[in-house]
């Protein structure tokens, strides 16, 4: 059985400047593993434990000239044999459809795949839509909030938890499933993993764009940092009794 | 502002209804909404579809509403930001060739165009996105607040079919576990720096003497064994607008600041003098959650 974690490398928002314009600098941003895609790859390291017979890839797409050489290092530490990057013009920047293209793309260069598993969201934008319009443009059974699954013979058991409710389904593979956040808790990769994560492949695919499309298109406008509320900032530095006495007058006026 | 001739509302619970119709109807001049419950009435839209089995799953009404879009191209489809609200955009998308505007905090007309706004980057940054074409925006009920409207005169069954490969075998209800802190004045959080199951019982106790509603981090709620909720503050999960919230041992990063920030007061207690939270707040005291909250409530059972 093949499976396949989609992974997006994101900038660790901390790391995010603001401009006096309100734009946003990501120029001194250091890239990491998008957190909710931890869960997928800890899924896919899961299937692995319990049948070694399982291949398990990693699949991730970014612009050309990104790099991030540590990061791809850090996702091989976690579970997949392999790993597989396509690169395109503007993949950091993309919008759902357009990664959810470029992923379809990635693992049409595979061949047969049995699984695909997504995080609940991407780190940097969390739409929350990719894993859905992957499965979409696929053609496969797609399901989100997937908080448990048992895979079968050609099948797999899903239990999807909605806001009121807990739906079990048996969805047929292959199939794209996006996971929730506490689905698993991520392991933290052993030495040994980290050590074996240098000498696994790593595979390009280059992205194809479709021309853009004149019928239906989204534009971004802006992306600035919101106006920021002003706040009074009074901080008492210790836990004295009198210190303690001025923030309860200051909660009691405010009640 | 301008208006869209038409929009499609698809609301995947029903009390959220009255509240996405509402909103539709402040963008567009022809309102269908696709809703569900048997004896829910979709007042202000124009045409009613309505998704009424209990033996199946939202995710069957999927295939017919992605019929109807392509069949009816309205400029707008405005969905729940809901499990099942996300899931039929997916499918919405890739028939229409689009992305979706997700998780919106504002929408509007301009130009003919939608435009809308969200947090993106954890909350760093809000992004001003517009759509032509046809729009597919998903958003929380809780951005419009339902207005009384026309009774809608047709209303008609959708017809269920699940989608390929997706065989439902069963549903069990579970509440909701954790405080809807939509309609709390006074909320107080819960971050991991209340530490413990003693941490939250005396937070609770504080609380209780406040009369405050009780909601917590997502690190609290989903990393910790000591705190027993699932639902929390931020940005992906909700956001309230209280007069007066009090962080307990919350660090105040940005994802879970976006769900507070609007607050009227922001009261913050915190042994870590360097937290951001101290930057965010009216007011702050650095100390023990263990010292300071039962000094608090002290004083509010003794002084009230």
């Amino acid at each position: 059985m093949r499976v396949v974690a989609c992974v997006k490398i994101v900038p660790d928002e901390r790391d995010i400047r603001v401009n006096s314009d309100r734009t946003i600098d990501l120029g001194a941003a250091s890239y990491m593993i998008g957190t909710y895609d931890l869960n997928a790859l800890e899924a896919g390291a899961r299937l692995i434990d319990a049948d070694p017979e399982v291949e398990f890839i990693a699949l991730t797409a970014q612009s050309d000239q990104a790099g991030n050489s540590k990061v791809k290092k850090d996702i091989l530490s976690r579970g997949p044999g392999r790993l597989v990057t396509v690169e395109g013009t503007g993949l950091n920047e993309a919008e759902p459809f357009v990664t959810a293209s470029a992923l379809a793309q990635g693992l049409a260069s595979l061949g047969q795949v049995d699984l695909v598993l997504c995080g609940v969201g991407s780190g940097d934008i969390y739409a929350q839509q990719t894993g859905s319009i992957l499965g979409g443009l696929l053609g496969w059974p797609t399901v989100n909030e997937v908080a448990h699954l048992e895979v079968g013979a050609g099948a797999v058991k899903v239990r999807r938890s909605v806001e009121d409710a807990d739906e079990e389904y048996e969805v047929s593979l292959p199939c794209v499933l996006s996971l929730t956040a506490d689905i698993n808790e991520p392991r933290v990769s052993s030495m040994k993993a980290i050590l074996a994560a240098g000498k696994k492949p790593m595979d390009v695919v280059a992205f194809e764009q479709s021309p853009a499309s004149t019928a239906n298109s989204i534009e971004t406008l802006a992306v600035l940092a919101p106006e920021r509320a002003v706040r009074q900032g009074v901080v008492l530095p210790d836990a004295s009794d009198e210190s303690i006495d001025e923030f309860y007058r200051q909660l009691r006026r405010a009640l | 502002m301008s208006q869209l001739k038409s929009a499609l509302v698809i609301a995947t619970k029903r009390e959220s209804t009255g509240a996405l119709v509402t909103g539709a109807r402040s963008l567009a001049q022809r309102v269908a909404v696709i809703f569900v419950g048997a004896d829910t009435a979709p007042d202000g839209a124009d045409v009613g579809y309505r998704v009424a089995s209990s033996d199946l799953p939202f995710s069957a009404a999927i295939p017919g509403i992605v019929r109807l879009v392509v069949d009816n191209k309205p400029e707008l489809v405005l969905v729940e930001a809901s499990a099942d609200g996300r899931l039929v955009v997916g499918a919405l998308a890739v028939a229409c060739k689009i992305s979706p505007l997700a998780g919106v905090s504002e929408l509007a007309v301009q130009d003919g165009r939608v435009v809308a706004k969200r947090l993106v980057y954890g909350g760093a940054a809000v992004q001003t996105v517009a759509a032509s074409g046809v729009a597919i925006a998903t958003a929380s009920a809780g951005l419009y607040e339902a207005q009384a409207g026309a009774p809608c005169a047709d209303i008609r069954d959708l017809v269920l079919e699940p989608p390929d490969g997706l065989n439902f075998l069963g549903r069990s209800s579970k509440a909701a576990s954790g405080e809807d802190l939509s309609h709390e004045k006074i909320v107080v959080g819960v971050g991991r720096g209340v530490g413990s199951v003693a941490g939250v019982a005396t937070v609770r106790e504080f609380a209780a003497a406040i009369g405050a509603g009780i909601g917590a981090t997502r690190p609290a709620a989903e990393e910790t064994t000591w705190y027993d909720g699932s639902r929390y503050l931020g940005i992906s999960g909700d956001t309230i607008k209280p007069n007066v919230y009090i962080a307990c041992g919350v660090s105040g990063q940005v994802q879970h600041m976006v769900g507070i920030n609007q607050a009227g007061l922001i009261f913050a207690i915190n042994s870590d003098s360097k937290a951001p939270i101290f930057g965010e707040c009216d007011y702050g005291i650095v100390g023990d959650i263990n010292h300071v909250i039962p000094g608090l409530t002290a004083r509010f059972t003794a002084g009230a």
